[in-house]
């Protein structure tokens, strides 16, 4: 029996995931096409993964403290 | 075409010279564009709201202001044109493009709204757009409640996306400036495939309070205009610190219209003249012969960072948070394009992990290409590898992670500011388009470059076979 990749358990957990909010707007077409597009997102993960970043690498974001009486 | 007509299709310092020389009056321009929008709109499905009544009081107001001697600046007395994701008062519809929020409205005017209004520019209609901005992954041009958005220049073609409108309603002359948006793409590929200029300013640059959200920390507003120098202007009116937009940086633009005559430095990336369509590699080429004399034009490589997985990542995160009621609630299966139904649903799914590693790539690449561009004014690229597809040709959306478009993706996700040109006419007759990458808040120095091209070229003057 051969043993499904850790990507393709992934791939099948987000996708249940979907289903399970979703699965009831969806023909059996579109939840394929919708399978498509989380396998494009891992796809993506996995470039993003192979970026060596250390602990010092902040998110690149906006953020500032609020106070209204300042 | 009358000659009240052709003042369409001037750069806005000419239209404003024939202004304060009364050869034209606020009242006679507002009309006249209200008659085309009215006309030519629904022609190339460029109009959501033609704003009439708005127009006209303001056109009168402006009227009476430059005749006592009021003058707001270059833009007073102006009509434009609006992508419909910027909220206007006074029970003006919103509809963000989509078929289910056609009856949306808001109390407020959106900042951009706001500061072109306090410039004197006249909003003239709300224009068409791709539904959600493209946020559900639309793969055709057909992704509109008001149909596909149709170029100008070849009724067969598309003009977005996704700010189409704004493309189409400057490119025939509907009105002489309007305002787009930018998450990746939608102000650059309308401009191209229009052949207009197009200016994406730096990521906050620009408050973008009162506009759809599509993606927070992506989205950009930005002029669509004839010229550079009308960008230039425009740009001035618009940008600033806001309070409402936390993102909208408190760093003064000033527009500076007089070239110093300096050389410019220009980096070509040494991929980005593959698989271009013919006349697009011969129009970008012959550009650079073009402006030879004043640019040097070096080859450089970026850092090999996924710019386009990290811009993906987050684009795809930001647009599912930034749609989950209307998701969830199933609002989106009454969009018009069937894959826009259900394009959201995998966007859900993208782990918070990934969300925040993209976020941090984010910043490595920024100083990255900053370092990279040491020493260079601007990077330079055809804007598009193609001239405009045809209405019923799907997209190779570079968000949907089927195409490449390292430079549209690196210059997004860091937020660099981009102008591009028209530079020719390539297959069917379609303009193709010069594109002016430059440093984060240097929007002075690409405006200066496409300037200074255009002061040598004239494909910014002509304008499509408009009845």
């Amino acid at each position: 029996m051969s043993e499904i990749s850790p990507t393709e358990g992934v791939l099948d957990a987000l996708f249940d995931m979907v289903l399970a909010r979703y699965g009831h707007r969806l023909t059996l077409i579109e939840q394929a096409e919708v399978r498509k597009g989380i396998e494009q997102g891992l796809e993506n993960a996995r470039a993003l993964k192979a970026v060596p970043l250390t602990n010092s690498d902040e998110p690149f974001s906006v953020f500032s403290p609020y106070n209204k009486a300042l | 075409m009358s000659s009240d007509d052709v003042v369409f299709f001037l750069p806005i310092r000419e239209i404003a010279e024939m202004l304060r020389r009364k050869e034209v009056s606020p009242t006679e321009l507002a009309q006249t564009s209200l008659k085309r929008l009215q006309k030519f709109g629904p022609e190339y499905n460029a109009v959501i709201t033609i704003t009439e009544k708005l127009a006209m009081r303001k056109a009168h107001l402006a009227e009476r202001e430059l005749l006592s001697g009021k003058d707001r600046g270059l833009l007073h007395g102006i009509p434009y044109g609006a992508k419909d994701l910027l909220a206007t008062a006074g029970g003006i519809p919103t509809t963000w493009g989509a078929a289910p929020l056609r009856t949306q409205t808001f109390d407020y005017d959106a900042t951009v709204i706001q500061r072109l209004e306090s410039a004197g520019a006249i909003l003239a209609a709300k224009l068409s757009m791709v539904e959600l901005a493209g946020g559900m992954g639309y793969r055709k041009p057909n992704a509109s409640f008001t149909g596909p958005g149709i170029n100008p220049w070849d009724t067969s073609r598309w003009s977005g996306g996704s700010s189409t409108g704004p493309g189409s309603a400057v490119a025939a002359g509907l009105v002489p400036f309007s305002i787009g948006s930018e998450t990746w793409g939608s102000i650059m590929a309308p401009a191209a495939n229009c052949g207009i200029t197009g200016l994406r300013p730096t990521y906050g640059r620009v408050s973008r309070y009162g506009a759809m959200a599509l993606s927070w920390t992506l989205d950009k507003l930005g002029p669509m205009g004839r010229t550079a120098d009308d960008c230039g202007l425009i740009l001035e009116a618009i940008a600033g610190a806001d309070p409402k937009d936390p993102s909208a940086s408190n760093r003064l633009f000033q527009y500076t219209a007089v070239d110093d005559g300096r050389p410019f430095k220009l980096a070509v990336l040494k991929d980005v003249l593959r698989n271009l369509e013919v006349s697009v590699l011969k129009n970008f080429q012959e550009s650079l012969r073009v402006i030879g004399n004043r640019c040097t034009v070096t080859e450089i490589d970026l850092p090999d960072l996924p710019y386009e997985a990290a811009a993906r990542t987050i684009l795809n995160a930001e647009a599912a948070s930034a749609f989950d009621v209307f998701i969830e609630s199933g609002m989106s299966h009454e969009l018009s394009a069937p894959d826009d139904r259900y394009g959201g649903y995998a966007k859900e799914v993208v782990l918070a992990k990934d969300y925040l590693r993209a976020l941090r790539i984010r910043g490595l690449a920024a100083r990255a290409v900053d370092d990279s561009l040491a020493g260079f004014d601007a990077l330079v690229a055809p804007t598009r590898r193609n001239v405009a597809s045809g209405l019923d040709e799907e997209l190779r959306a570079a968000f949907r992670g089927v195409s490449s478009d390292v430079i549209g993706g690196m210059g997004n996700l860091i937020g660099l500011p981009g102008v591009s040109v028209p530079n020719g006419f390539g297959e069917g007759g379609l303009p193709t388009a010069i594109l002016f990458v430059g440093k984060a808040f240097e929007e002075n120095t690409v405006l200066a470059i496409a300037r200074h091209y255009q002061s040598l070229t004239d494909w910014h003057r002509h304008y499509p076979p408009v009845a």
